[in-house]
């Protein structure tokens, strides 16, 4: 009895069942908070990581513009304006480079069609041919993702993208057309959607999501051209035709030929907004399409239509990014002071 | 009476330890089939994080180096034979020779790339131009592969359209099951950019 009073630590050596089970639901506790965490800083990591990879895809997917842009081809050549009668040497291509206006809705931008040497063909016999042409397009879209989502994922996802068309060699016509102007031959076949790349199904498919416009300006080298109107016309539009006028004597110096320099802007939005405005439906989200109603048609107004669009997105609290670069076309062989 | 006290409070008894133990183990019960959920989807997670990193890093040596690189998915029979557990990256060595130019990037313990074609339905052999296959030597041993290639400009041959050109990575022992799992992921190719994406349920 003394002894056991001298050394009152004895009696605590053992837990009692009640202290257990507290210790437990504390340990229970913490397991679940730190659990908790856990899942927050993963969902964290994967939203960030998911914002870098739309972020990566349109950065891969406005290089890949650039390239394939600076890659483009007419491959002019002089010949008589008529075989049967003629009566001038006029430039003439088989090809056609074109820029105009988007056709789904103005304010997305303009597109772009054009030629290069891509040798992409579905005949695995005409792939070991170098130079192949291609004729190629890149364009915004408004819609869902039917043609081409994965056969796994259900559900359709509209978002603004930015798509790339691209036909095969093998789907295209060569040389019936070449003193003809107007959209003939294989780029008519892009502009009007016909073709079929592959095996089956559309041969446009998606280079990046969430990009809501795309500019193509046209324009000679700076130096030459500080307001960048010389190849736009008296509209001062965003658009170019190397056939336009083709067969008229003397030809305007974009008969046939390539614009030195095209200046592409690409402006989009982050995948959170995007979720955030999704209509789930064909009709497009009227935050975005306020923002960019009545812009992008005169180039002269281009940095007011670009802080116009800004402030109806910051407004509507949407996050946004505008790539820009201009792209030297290394097939283009004039420039206005060799005029 | 406060001996007897004192001497109940040093140790457990047999019923309290019982008590302890059976709560143990039916805290355990519960937790286990959430744990191996995490488990798995962290793996897939990963694992398809590494088939698109792989694809996206072999569009980045074509370019870069200017020529084609081949893409293979290798059956790693040791680790699964359901599918395919590793990919590599091959293409034209400095001897102008065909060669791996990556080591074997292994997926996950766990994880496969689904060789069932409908969930896979890049591997679909009915293609006009399916995907090539073969057997390469491996550690020895040989390993059947299945392989696209990617040009400089990231174009893909064999040329199959973007619906179909995915690849599903789900847990190994469902991996031949013609259904999908409730958790897996899907790596989706664009053929004409090569650039990959990767789809979580």
């Amino acid at each position: 009895m003394r002894s056991l009073h001298r050394h009152p630590e004895i009696f605590q050596r053992g837990f009692t069942l009640l202290e257990l089970l507290i210790s437990m639901a504390i340990s229970i506790l913490l397991v679940g908070i730190i659990s908790q965490i856990t899942s927050s800083v993963m969902k964290t990591t994967s939203s960030t990581s998911s914002k870098i990879d739309a972020f990566a895809a349109a950065r891969l997917g406005f290089n890949l513009l650039n390239q394939r842009l600076s890659k483009a081809t007419l491959n002019t050549f002089w010949a008589y304006d008529d075989p049967l009668n003629p009566t001038v040497y006029l430039r003439q291509s088989d090809l056609q480079f074109v820029i105009r206006q988007n056709q789904q809705a103005s304010g997305y931008g303009q597109e772009v069609y054009l030629m290069a040497p891509e040798t992409y063909s579905g005949s695995s016999g005409l792939r070991s041919v170098s130079g192949l042409l291609n004729a190629c397009s890149f364009f915004v879209q408004y819609g869902d993702n039917q043609t081409f989502r994965a056969s796994t994922e259900t559900g359709s996802r509209f978002r603004y993208r930015l798509m790339q068309g691209f036909a095969p060699t093998e789907s295209r016509a060569v040389f019936n057309n070449f003193y003809t102007s107007g959209s003939q031959g294989w780029i008519a076949d892009v502009i009007n959607g016909g073709g079929n790349p592959v095996t089956s199904g559309s041969w446009v498919s998606p280079l990046a999501d969430n990009v809501i416009a795309l500019l193509f300006w046209p324009r000679v080298s700076k130096a030459d051209d500080s307001m960048g109107t010389r190849l736009t016309g008296s509209s001062n539009a965003y658009a170019y035709d190397s056939r336009s006028d083709a067969t008229a004597t003397p030809q305007p110096i974009t008969a046939n030929q390539l614009p030195p320099v095209v200046q592409i802007t690409m402006v989009m939005i982050s995948e959170a907004a995007a979720q955030r405005i999704d209509t789930h439906s064909s009709t497009p989200p009227a935050a975005i399409e306020s923002a960019l109603s009545g812009r992008f048609m005169d180039v002269t107004q281009y940095d007011a239509d670009l802080k116009k669009m800004e402030a109806i997105l910051v407004q509507n609290h949407i996050a946004y990014q505008i790539f820009t670069t201009a792209v030297p076309l290394k097939e283009s062989k004039w420039s206005d002071s060799a005029q | 009476m406060k001996r007897t006290g004192s001497h109940l409070r040093v140790a457990y008894t047999l019923i309290e330890l019982l008590v302890v133990m059976a709560i143990a183990a039916s805290l355990m019960a519960v937790m286990a089939p959430s744990l191996r959920g995490m488990m798995d989807s962290s793996n897939l997670s990963r694992a398809g994080q590494l088939v698109g990193d792989q694809i996206n890093l072999a569009r980045q040596i074509a370019a870069s180096s200017n020529s084609t690189v081949e893409v293979r998915f290798v059956n790693l029979p040791k680790y699964s034979a359901s599918g395919y557990s590793a990919v590599q990256i091959w293409g034209m060595n400095r001897s102008g020779t065909m060669g791996a130019l990556r080591s074997l990037a292994v997926l996950p313990v766990g994880t496969v790339v689904s060789a069932n074609t409908s969930v896979s339905p890049a591997f679909l052999q009915s293609f006009a131009e399916p995907l090539t296959t073969g057997s390469m030597s491996l550690q020895g041993g040989s390993a059947q592969y299945a392989s696209f290639q990617i040009r400089p400009a990231g174009i893909i041959l064999p040329a199959i359209t973007m619906k179909d050109f995915c690849f599903t990575v789900t847990p190994s022992r469902v991996a031949l099951s013609g259904t999908l799992p409730r958790n897996y992921a899907t790596i989706q190719v664009n053929p004409l950019t090569a650039s990959a994406f990767v789809y979580r349920p």
